[in-house]
């Protein structure tokens, strides 16, 4: 029998628009410290923490290898360190990987991320892009977010009014999670009249440039419970990549995280998603995705996301409480941060946008353009 | 025809480049603030006693916070050289430097054992200069080198242009 | 001298990414962007396993994993925009002037489509369904910019194109 594996501990630094006092080395440290302080936990192979996984992107932080500037800052100098840097909660995958392998038994898992180091985020997602056909033209995630938009919006019968309810919603929840710092709430009407990026998508619509680190201790079930006496179980995980050249998806379909979140719910044995999950923190890079993944995730009938805002769906299945990415996080912690609001969630450490009682919550990360790759894990608590 | 199908290949020459804004943090602002002083700071680690320069935030091996500033060099002795014949480009431009080039690994006045400070030698000195071995008991001194400073300083690495040798020219 | 982390210490450099590259368009890439160049032909491949005619063209088919060398088959260059967005943002990577309509056009005998920018008409008068054609770039580039834009095949009721041909 496979070994369980428990999430002990989680930590952030606040998310910022621009932490320019801080190296990313310094926003890990914090970070780690914390984590440290929270379990009494020390590197070594013998009990301790036995790996160290990072989660950073080599363009954003301008360093081939960037994890290499930062072993120090993780604890991993000497040790056993890896590094994800496709999107944060694939680093939960590895770590769940080496536990239940039995090669480890507690496991870093820390992430960073500025935002706000190069000139545009938009230049670094171009580089996503392959130099022969799609980077002549320009293409970058927003405007392959718009493209996404543009089709999903028709089918599901979400406009701008939708989304703008989408965004206050989130900037209100976000003035409750103190790790927000710095973001205005907004009006509807402020929202409308934001200027258009890339047709349907407006600037309020996009998650805002941001800064900051997250962490989490994992470990075998064991080990977890002489931890904490909260350990929160990664039940089940499952990803999908899609192809590469946008033209060759559908890309209104929801295709790859309907396969993700298959997989996910096979592993953690869900058989019914519809209501199974108590909290739910999905990546809601721009304000569409928040629906459209909630179709995905098939938590809302296909082609119904605009009937579910009107409904008040957002609120009624506790989708992103902690206001999601759209309240601030970088691109690849996404998926991270989601997963350990979820943890707080299920630990009954998340303050006032607290769950009462909540049981099982559902984490997803989301990266490449236009949602080409999906990651979902449920989380349970005893 | 006969032989092997001939076709034109393309490839597509071009630089990447985002601009970037960067950080020094506390630890290494205070150090490049320093250089403008034309000092050079180090950082000792509580635990082991390491110094570290440039300074990092924790001592690596020890897993602390690094808590004491000293000031070393800046002058020192030579204890490694990269005589480098092939330049990576410089990520910070995209261009390449000239090549030979010597990158120096000095041990400052009042800095022991591996507690090298890495820096650029003035290419002049190239083939003048000789490395600090130690092996056991066996010592040889390598080339005092001394900084050369930029006129105008602004809180970089390379408010130090280079390394020079430090020493009388030997005898004839 | 005690260690007082104090933003009095911290300050900010101004800096780059920059890195050169020399990028290799593949055997395949090379036969399609040259077809573009010199003959203004716009080629694809057809996949036998799953009778896909997908551009651009690659090596691969990644749902069949079957090979595509000299599977080709000319395609456009009229095609119909199946989805647009119009980026209304400059930045150093978006070609101008902005705004800049991308569209997703599956040209006649493809069924991938490719992404490309429109001209030769009033951004806001894009419409999905519309039928463009392929405008040639007058002078010889190395990338899918051999096709400078795609332009309405109907005569549009504004005519200002995203960059003069050649320019
Ligand atoms: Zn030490
Ligand atoms: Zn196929």
């Amino acid at each position: 029998m496979a070994r369980r594996v428990g999430i002990c501990a989680v930590a952030q630094t606040t998310w910022e628009r621009d932490k320019w006092s801080q190296r990313f080395q310094g926003m890990a440290l914090e970070v780690l410290e914390d984590l440290l302080a929270r379990t009494g936990l020390t590197f070594s192979e013998d009990g301790g923490i036995g790996m160290s996984i990072s989660v950073s992107d080599d363009i954003f932080d301008a360093r081939t290898i960037s994890d290499n500037a930062m072993t120090d800052v993780l604890g991993a100098h000497m040790g056993c360190e890896e590094k994800v840097a496709q999107e944060g909660l694939q680093a939960l995958y590895y770590g769940l990987a080496a536990i239940r392998s039995g090669h480890v038994d507690v496991v870093l898992v820390l992430g960073h991320c500025k935002e706000s180091q190069p000139a545009s985020r938009n230049q670094v997602t171009h580089m996503a892009f392959d130099p022969f056909y799609t980077r002549p033209v320009g293409l970058d995630f927003t405007a392959a977010a718009g493209l996404q938009a543009q089709a999903y919006a028709a089918r599901a019968g979400v406009g701008d009014r939708h989304l703008a309810q989408v965004v206050v919603r989130a900037r209100q929840l976000a003035t409750r999670n103190l790790k927000i710092t710095g973001l205005p709430v907004v009006t509807a009407a402020e929202v409308l009249a934001s200027p258009l990026l890339a047709d349907p998508l407006r600037e309020l619509h996009a998650y805002p440039v941001s800064d900051g680190a997250v962490g989490l201790i994992l470990a075998a079930e064991e080990r977890a419970r002489e931890i904490t006496d909260r350990p929160v179980w990664i039940a089940g995980v499952g990803n999908c990549m899609d192809s590469f050249f946008l033209g060759d998806r559908d890309l209104a379909s929801n295709f790859p995280l309907r396969q993700a979140a298959a997989r996910a719910y096979r592993r953690a044995g869900i058989d019914h998603p519809q209501n199974a999950f108590d909290v739910v923190e999905l990546s809601d890079q721009y304000a569409y995705q928040q629906p459209m993944w909630m179709e995905g995730l098939g938590l809302v009938p296909a082609g119904g996301g605009g009937a579910w805002i009107d409904a008040g769906g957002p609120e009624a299945a506790r989708v992103n409480l902690s206001g999601g990415m759209l309240a601030g996080n970088p691109l690849i912690l996404g998926g991270l941060v989601r997963a350990a609001e979820a943890a707080l969630q299920l630990r009954g450490e998340a303050g006032d946008h607290q769950v009462p009682g909540a049981r099982r919550a559902l984490a997803h990360g989301v990266m490449g353009p236009a949602g080409q790759f999906h990651t979902v894990a449920v989380l349970e608590r005893d | 025809m006969g032989g092997p199908m001939r076709q034109r290949l393309i490839t597509l020459r071009q630089t990447i480049a985002v601009g970037q804004r960067f950080a020094t943090g506390p630890v290494m602002g205070r150090f490049l603030m320093a250089l403008r002083e034309k000092t050079i700071l180090a950082i000792r680690c509580p635990s082991c006693g390491r110094l570290q320069s440039p300074p990092r935030e924790i001592c690596a091996p020890c897993r602390v916070r690094n808590t004491e500033w000293v000031e070393v060099g800046p002058g020192g002795e030579m204890r490694m050289l990269e005589y480098v014949y092939y330049a990576s480009p410089d990520p910070l431009s995209g261009e390449t430097r000239e090549t030979p080039y010597g990158a120096v690994g000095i041990l400052l006045d009042g800095c022991r054992d591996e507690e090298v400070f890495w820096h650029l030698l003035n290419p002049a000195d190239l083939d003048r200069v000789r490395m600090g071995i130690v092996i056991g008991d066996r010592v040889t001194r390598g080339s005092r080198l001394r900084p050369v400073w930029a006129d105008a300083r602004t809180g970089s690495i390379s408010d130090i242009r280079y390394f020079e040798l430090d020493e009388p020219p030997a005898p004839a | 001298m005690e260690l007082t982390p104090d933003l009095r210490d911290c300050f900010t450099v101004p800096g780059k990414l920059a890195l050169p590259y020399t990028y290799f368009a593949g055997r395949i890439g090379s036969r399609f962007l040259l077809a573009l160049q010199e003959e203004h032909r716009i080629l694809g491949v057809r996949c036998a396993g799953c009778a896909t005619v997908l551009v651009p063209p690659r090596a691969t088919c990644d749902r069949c994993q079957a090979d595509l060398a000299d599977t080709w088959v000319e395609v456009g260059p009229a095609g119909r925009v199946e989805n647009f967005t119009v980026v209304r943002y400059a930045d150093r990577h978006v070609p101008e002037p902005v705004p800049l309509v991308l569209a997703l056009i599956r040209l006649d005998g493809a069924d991938t489509p490719l992404v490309h920018r429109l001209g030769g008409m009033d951004p806001e008068a894009v419409r999905v369904g519309l039928r463009v054609t392929a405008v040639f770039a007058a002078e010889p580039r190395d990338t899918l910019l051999c096709i400078d834009h795609f332009r309405p095949l109907a005569p549009q009721p504004s005519a200002a194109g995203p960059r003069p041909q050649g320019g």
